[in-house]
């Protein structure tokens, strides 16, 4: 009977102590992990900026109208067409009847946009759309990306150092200048999570921390979603395609070198479908700053680079001006403009011009690169009108890294330049070693950095080229980010480096040396004077 | 001594910008009345119907004769408001029941004069149910007035008095009867009808002159809108040069722009303005859009006054406003200095009329702004097509090509209209520093006659574009400069003289090992030099 007592009063107990530290061993294993700890962080974090009022998201600057459209979403029109890019809106309409709207665009966001209407419409079964649902979305991917990327740095260790790393790592990615544009429906929050995957999961693989057909899987879908979320993305995907088809060195199993070419060759096909299927997307506002804001605002003589173009030297008198500054609007449609400046004026004859005159260009990666360290537009707003902060106040919570990066680097590209000195000189013994031992896969960290600055740099001539300085389509926002990533991981490595040289320093023999430094100079004197 | 002094500089600046205050009241007051003169009551806006545009065009009339007005809807009507009124539009574009009974009262008791427009209201004005009224549906009419008769339009819901017109009456003439375009009953003038046309406009515009007993002759005026510096300036010259040589006097609108005003390519566009000025063009400035100058008014302000003060010291003289009428609906602080200019032509506005109550104010003269296409539709019994009964500028858009020049040219030359100089009414503004008048007996700037006679300027041909950029503090950074050169100058003076005897510091002390080993062994050596030596 005792026994039988003990049995059952005891068992639980132990089985409970069991579980407890079962549990407590797992949590260890997984929780307290450095990356998954960072992400947990980061998801405390965007729970409170984004889902928590006062809820932070971006205006909206009607540039995705017809990308929400394509989702049978609407704008709700509660503000003013001034105020529109002064707060940010929370709700908005979801159509009730058939969408004949003919301005309708579908991109890599939609199927996010439709996951996030259908949840909507699940959870409050009313017409009205929170943008919070689609943030939801983003920010579940956000986490993974992130995951992704603090694994990449930590190598999966558990040290001091890679907790630090990883704090690092949540100062800069988890910054509300980031985060803040989950809560939109700009195309950047969705390219955020997608190049950090593109270039992590290329890391991981060089560095077999995670099954290789998943890395695939990951890099080859976001590569897809990246290059067909907008016209000027598309060719990326040419690039991007070509290298998957060289992964396809990294491992000698059959199944992953066909995967590797079948999907590159898809990735290729894709992207050249989709350069010429999507619409360009470039709007008279971003063709005009290409010009004014861009080729003639560096020219030495703006007449004869229009002349160039074949416009109207005339037109000099626009150069430096902005699309709303100096003509109304119905000149600014008007038939006259559209045949003797808009129709004249192409991305494409930009980069050629551009390229012709090495000296602009350098001139306007100096202007882009710093007007890419803001990573947020200087005119977007971040708080609803509701909380009654003054039109285009931007929060201030938790964007240390932001301010830094605004203030105080140095936004040229000189410093860009030595910065990718530093990224090559570092890395590129990992690409030699790595082809000198025939090993490919050592090559994939030095490649996966390299994607992610080839991504950045692509960006920043896209950017110029189509819009000038002013940046109204957000490429910007990709080449800010792709120097962030390469920063952190050169960081990361450096910590690492740090660490190892001193833990190979043998404290107490320097100290012994210090100490004996008096003798060995007298040992010296000795020996000159014997000498002598 | 000193006291007094200070206490004087004090008092001196006290009184100066007193005075310049006072100086610019006092120029605001010559322009602008301080009272509006007529209440402008509207039911609604009937956005979607034939009538959309009519308190837009009650409005535009309104600034082409100059008068104020205050706007109000009959929803935010107050009780009392008209009895501070002599005059009171009643506009009323539906036939929806009036719910605003202090409206209702008022209007029964009315006794000063009253114009209403539109649908009648039963009972709202008792004098008004007595007139006999014909609603027709689906007639084709043309209103005629001054002899001239206006483009046939269809009208789906016609209401006219059922009355012969008097002679010399506007009319609207429906297939072969006629009748008149309104009636008036003692204080009481009824235009039963008014859509958005140009024929419906002048003749309610006549109807306003009339109400508002203004006696003076009409003037028509041609104007060119819309050139800016990079506009076709061949076709401007050419334009210029066709009208000069068929004696047509002409205004062309300049949209200001204050960008880049000392580029080659405005030199330019103020060349072209001048040979427009020397071939009997008058240069009329249009409002800038004011969806350009978004940030603020202290930016249109200050805009303009760069536009207009770089404009006069480049000979180009503007002597008008071209504008539409919701400018008058600003503040006349937030658009100075546009209420500045004396004279001006009101010209169609785009925008939708914005709802609510509000108080216009006026330019001294101003005229209607048609289009060259209502010239075109109109016929005139004489050859002569004699004049519109208000002031009027005809809008000419600028010819794409010499094929349309000709055209154009051909419309105005073939009506044989009777057009009158910009520049020969009596335009007078002062901006800034410049006081410019013009009359019948020229221009004068500040007072003096000036030739407009047109002169070519060489332009700047190596202007140089990239300004090199200023710095702040940069006195102090090249005085620094200059203070560290130095320094590193004599530390690497001090340096090579440092080196130099270091040197031989240093040679010295191999020579002192030299030294002392030659004190070893002089014994040895010496005697053999010593034997050496001659």
């Amino acid at each position: 009977m005792n026994r039988n007592m003990d049995n059952n009063t005891l068992q639980p107990e132990k089985k409970l102590n069991q579980s407890i530290l079962k549990i407590r061993a797992w949590s260890f294993d997984y929780l307290l992990k450095p990356s998954t700890l960072g992400v947990l962080v980061l998801f405390g974090l965007l729970v409170v900026v984004l889902f928590l009022p006062p809820v932070i998201g971006m205006a909206d600057d009607g540039s995705t109208a017809a990308i929400i459209l394509g989702s049978n979403l609407y704008n709700l029109g509660e503000l003013d067409p001034k105020e529109t890019q002064a707060f940010f809106q929370k709700d908005w309409g979801i159509m009730e009847y058939f969408n004949d709207n003919g301005n309708t665009q579908i991109t890599s966001q939609t199927p996010f946009l439709n996951a996030a209407k259908n949840l909507d419409i699940a959870y409050t079964w009313d017409w009205l759309f929170d943008i919070r649902f689609y943030g939801a979305v983003i920010a579940l991917f956000y986490l993974i990306a992130m995951y992704f990327l603090f694994e990449t740095v930590t190598y999966g260790k558990r040290s001091k150092w890679a907790y630090v790393i990883v704090g690092l790592g949540v100062i800069i990615f988890g910054d509300t200048a980031y985060s803040a544009w989950i809560n939109s429906f700009y195309p950047q929050a969705l390219s955020f999570i997608l190049v950090i995957i593109l270039g992590s999961s290329l890391i991981l693989m060089g560095q077999e921390k995670l099954n290789d057909y998943l890395l695939l899987g990951c890099f080859f879908l976001s590569a897809l979603l990246l290059c067909l979320l907008n016209q000027q993305y598309a060719l990326l995907g040419l690039f991007l395609g070509i290298l998957g088809i060289n992964l396809k060195y990294v491992d000698k199993k059959k199944h992953y070198q066909r995967i590797c070419v079948i999907c590159g060759s898809l990735l290729i096909l894709s992207s050249l479908a989709a350069f010429f299927i999507m619409p360009n997307g470039l709007t008279k506002l971003s063709t005009y700053h290409s010009m004014t804001r861009g080729v003639l605002m560096t020219a030495n003589n703006p007449e004869q680079a229009l002349e160039e173009f074949s416009i109207n030297p005339q037109y000099a008198v626009l150069t430096g001006t902005s699309y709303y500054q100096a003509i109304s609007p119905e000149t600014m449609d008007s038939q006259e403009m559209e045949t003797a400046f808009f129709s004249k004026v192409n991305p494409t004859g930009v980069a050629i011009y551009y390229l012709a005159n090495p000296g602009q260009l350098y001139e306007m990666l100096n202007r882009s690169v710093d007007s890419s360290f803001n990573i947020r537009p200087a005119w977007l707003g971040n708080y609803e009108i509701t909380q009654g902060d003054p039109p285009g106040t931007q929060t201030s919570f938790f964007t240390l890294w932001s301010y830094i990066k605004a203030n105080y680097l140095p936004g040229n590209f000189g410093f860009i330049t030595i910065w990718m000195g530093v990224l090559i000189g570092v890395y590129v013994r990992f690409f030699r070693k790595g082809i000198i031992e025939k090993n490919e896969r050592n090559t994939l960290r030095f490649v996966g950095l390299m994607t992610w600055l080839f991504i950045g740099l692509w960006e920043l001539y896209v950017a110029i080229i189509t819009s000038g300085d002013t940046d109204t389509l957000g490429h910007l926002f990709i080449f800010s980010l792709t120097f962030d990533l390469i920063s952190f991981v050169i960081l990361g490595k450096f910590i690492h480096w740090l660490e190892k040289q001193l833990r190979k320093v043998d404290w107490e023999a320097r100290k012994q040396a210090f100490k004996n430094r008096n003798k060995d100079k007298k040992k010296n004197q000795e020996q000159r004077g014997y000498r002598l | 001594m000193k006291q007094s002094i200070l206490i004087l500089i004090v008092l001196a600046l006290l009184v100066l910008p007193m005075s310049i205050i006072y100086g610019e009241d006092a120029g605001d007051k010559e322009t602008i009345s301080t009272t509006t003169e007529v209440l402008l009551i509207y039911d609604q806006l009937a956005a979607d119907t034939v009538y959309r545009d009519n308190l837009n065009t009650v409005e535009t009339l309104l600034s082409a004769l100059s008068r104020t007005a205050e706007r109000s809807s009959i929803d935010d009507y107050r009780a009392g408001q008209m009895s501070g009124y002599q005059k009171v539009i009643i506009l009323k574009n539906t036939e929806n029941a009036i719910n605003n009974p202090a409206f209702i009262a008022d209007c029964q008791n009315y006794s000063g004069a009253l114009l209403y427009i539109g649908f009648v209201a039963p009972g709202l004005i008792p004098s008004l149910d007595s007139v006999p009224i014909s609603r027709q549906m689906g007639r084709t009419v043309s209103v005629n007035m001054n002899g001239l008769a206006g483009n046939s339009i269809w009208i789906d819901d016609l209401r006219v008095v059922d009355e012969r017109p008097g002679p010399g009456e506007t009319t609207i003439g429906v297939g072969t009867s006629a009748y008149p375009f309104s009636k008036t009953l003692d204080r009481l003038t009824y235009v039963p009808t008014l859509i958005s046309d140009p024929g419906f406009a002048l003749g309610l515009g006549e109807i306003l002159k009339d109400w508002f007993g203004l006696a003076t002759a009409a003037h028509m005026t041609l104007l060119i809108p819309d050139i800016y510096p990079f506009s076709d300036l061949n076709m401007v010259i050419e334009t210029s040069n066709a009208f000069y040589a068929s004696g047509i006097p002409f205004a062309l609108g300049v949209v200001p722009i204050d960008d880049n005003m000392d580029f080659p390519a405005m030199a330019r566009f103020y060349q072209v303005l001048r040979y427009v000025q020397s071939r009997n063009g008058t240069i009329i400035v249009h409002r800038p859009s004011p969806v350009t100058v978004s940030d603020g008014n202290a930016v249109l302000s200050e805009k303009m006054y760069a536009v207009i003060t770089k404009m006069v010291e480049n000979g180009v003289y503007p002597l008008g406003l071209a504008t539409g009428e919701s400018l008058f609906f600003d503040k006349v602080s937030n658009v100075s200095p546009l209420n500045l200019f004396s004279s001006g032509v009101i010209l169609p506005d785009p925008g939708i009329t914005e709802p609510g109550s509000k108080e216009t104010w006026a330019l001294s003269s101003a005229s209607l702004g048609i289009s060259l296409e209502t010239i075109e539709r109109t016929s005139s019994q004489n050859r002569n097509f004699g004049n519109y009964p208000i002031n009027t500028t005809i809008v000419m858009p600028l010819p794409e090509n010499e094929a349309a020049l000709a055209a154009q040219l051909g419309v105005i030359n073939n009506k044989w209209l009777s057009l009158t100089d910009y520049k020969r009414l009596n335009n007078y503004w002062t901006i800034g520093q410049n006081t410019i008048t013009s009359s019948a007996s020229g221009i004068r700037v500040n007072g003096l006659p000036v030739s407009l006679s047109y002169d070519e300027e060489p332009i700047e041909a190596d202007y140089r574009y990239q300004k090199p950029p200023e710095y702040s503090l940069e006195k102090i950074f090249t005085a620094g400069n200059t203070f560290l050169l130095t320094v590193v100058g004599i530390i690497i003076v001090l340096f090579i003289v440092i080196v130099v005897f270091s040197r031989r510091v240093y040679l010295n002390k191999f020579r002192k090992i030299a030294h002392n080993e030659e004190k070893n062994e002089p014994v040895k050596t010496s005697p053999e030099q010593e034997d050496n030596t001659p």
